[in-house]
């Protein structure tokens, strides 16, 4: 038994802003992944295998089969569990035309906005970059309040 | 039970008279220094009544100091970059506190209403209820007391280490309050202050830092252990900048009037030594405290250790809240029981007037009195309940240097 509580409130937005034309995809089917070993939290940066019309965090960006090039963030998390057992489906994915906060945006496997994609060779360009040509801008931000001491 | 244990006296020959009583316990004033920085309007300090809840909740909102954007005129987009950087609100962090629980009880047997109450003259005639009454206000006086003291030393703990204890002696886990001092803010003495060349003033001076940087306020008090007090005056360089240089940056002088703000630590027991212009700017008026309580074992302990410094400013606030009392309801009945018995209002205790030095910071409010009788009506207990939290809410305004003195 604990005499004292604590419990940390945030609700700073992650789409800062969304054009009139920005589009979140509302029926994505998400790939299974038998070795996942923790849930894919929203707001994750994924890619799009389109050989297999599934999505898959963006984590390599050395890859050849279209899954190099982010496509969209996810909006809601995903369960281990669930992932680990089949195919995730009506799962929404944002594709486009959204100003983000930058720190909330999740990606995996260590990567940052400034990876540089270059496969194929010459493409060179970072992960942001792309986003851009998506119309997915990542915007800084500073909080106003901030939360006690820890 | 006291019957058999004592032997009657014989009737003496003298004729005599008596005195008014003097009851020691009655002139022992309560110290409140601690307390005076809790739940002042001053500073936004707030003081709950909780008769019903046993939870207080808060939430805190932390602040900085940053400045606005300058960007290029004509640019009609929006920058995304670390020009300007676009705000966010709705941070907050929100606690849940379940009250202590305080309490004090005394018992009145039948048996000692036999015999004369202290102060009582030989062939007074006090009836049974009468002394009855005398002890029940006696007991009870000295309960609130004890719990004032008990206040102020969870104040002190509260002011000096950022957290308050449900159970005395708890210092971290699940029976402590932690009001979130930042870590830094409680320092062991980088050289001790009676040690060689200790840099008082500068160890002031980053102290002082602190609190302006993360409380975003300035520090104006400085409350020293007695032994701390020792070495401030004797340090060479203290003593040095003292001198006649027309630096002025240290008066040790009664000639120096306190300003008012100061006013309720100096009612609640601080002692007004002067006044410090640090080498960096910060004045920093200067108290020590010399108050004691009594500990288990019978010794005195000062409410301020003697080998440490608080650093503090006076404009922060600090919240007090108290809690709901461990006893059923009341129904009439119990409260005309308690009336008739003792001959005072169990809603309205017979204080702080009577309580010396409690009236700055103690009112009734706080406490909550009861009584119960056993089945034979030869015993009856007196009880009073307290639940009081005292939170540091800015707690980064204070800045505590311990471990000042070289050990013995």
């Amino acid at each position: 038994m604990s005499v004292e509580v604590r419990n940390d409130v945030s609700n700073v937005p992650f789409i800062r802003m969304g054009m009139p034309a920005a589009v979140q995809r509302e029926a994505e089917t998400v790939a299974q992944d038998a070795g996942r070993t923790s849930d894919m939290v929203a707001k994750t940066l994924m890619s799009y295998d389109p050989a297999a019309g599934k999505w898959v965090p963006f984590t390599d960006e050395t890859g050849t089969d279209g899954t190099q090039f982010p496509r969209g963030v996810l909006l809601k998390t995903l369960a281990e569990a669930d992932i680990v057992a089949g195919d995730i489906d009506n799962v929404p994915i944002l594709v486009g035309a959204c100003i983000l906060d930058r720190d909330q945006l999740v990606i995996e496997n260590s990567k940052t906005l400034a990876t540089v994609i270059n496969s194929p060779a010459g493409v060179n360009v970072t992960v942001e970059d792309h986003l851009r040509t998506l119309g997915l801008y990542m915007e800084s931000t500073v909080d106003v309040d901030g939360l006690e001491n820890s | 039970m006291v019957s058999y244990a004592t032997t009657p006296l014989a009737v003496d020959p003298y004729s005599r008279m008596m005195v008014d009583l003097y009851d020691e316990k009655n002139e022992i004033g309560v110290p409140t220094a601690f307390q005076a920085f809790f739940g002042r309007p001053e500073t936004g300090g707030k003081t709950l009544y909780s008769p019903n809840s046993s939870v207080v909740e808060i939430d805190i909102i932390r602040g900085n100091e940053r400045i606005a954007a300058l960007i290029p005129r004509g640019t009609i987009s929006r920058p995304l970059g670390n020009t300007q950087k676009n705000l966010n609100v709705t941070k907050f962090s929100s606690f849940s506190r379940r009250f202590p629980l305080a309490e004090e009880e005394l018992d009145i047997s039948a048996d000692q209403l036999e015999f004369r109450v202290a102060g009582e003259a030989p062939y007074g005639e006090k009836d049974r209820l009468a002394r009855m009454r005398s002890l029940a206000s006696s007991g009870h006086m000295e309960m609130f007391r004890r719990l004032v003291r008990l206040f102020e030393v969870l104040s002190s703990l509260s002011v000096l280490t950022g957290i308050m204890p449900a159970i005395l002696g708890e210092t971290s886990g699940d029976l402590v309050y932690d009001f979130r001092r930042n870590s830094t803010h409680i320092f062991p003495a980088p050289v001790y202050w009676d040690g060689t060349t200790p840099n008082i003033a500068g160890q002031l001076d980053g102290g002082c830092d602190l609190i302006r940087q993360d409380a975003h306020m300035m520090p104006d008090g400085l409350l020293l252990g007695s032994q701390m007090m020792d070495a401030f005056i004797k340090d060479t360089e203290v003593q040095g900048v003292a001198d006649n240089r027309r630096f002025e940056l240290i008066e040790v002088s009664t000639n120096n009037p306190v300003p008012r703000k100061f006013d309720r630590f100096v009612a609640g027991g601080m002692i007004p030594r002067g006044r410090f212009r640090t080498p960096a700017g910060y004045e920093l008026w200067l108290f020590t405290y010399l108050d004691v309580y009594t500990d288990d074992n019978g010794d005195p302990v000062k409410y301020m250790p003697d080998d440490q410094a608080l650093i503090f400013s006076s404009s922060a606030r600090c919240d007090r809240y108290f809690g709901p009392p461990e006893v059923l309801p009341m129904i009439s009945l119990r409260e005309q029981l308690y009336q008739q018995l003792f001959g005072m209002s169990l809603s309205t205790p017979p204080m702080p007037p009577k309580i010396a030095d409690a009236g700055r910071a103690v009112n009734p409010g706080m406490f909550y009195c009861d009584a119960y009788v056993d089945q034979a009506w030869k015993t009856v207990t007196l009880r009073t309940q307290a639940a009081p939290i005292f939170a540091t809410t800015a707690t980064d305004a204070f800045v505590t240097i311990t471990n000042g003195i070289t050990p013995p």
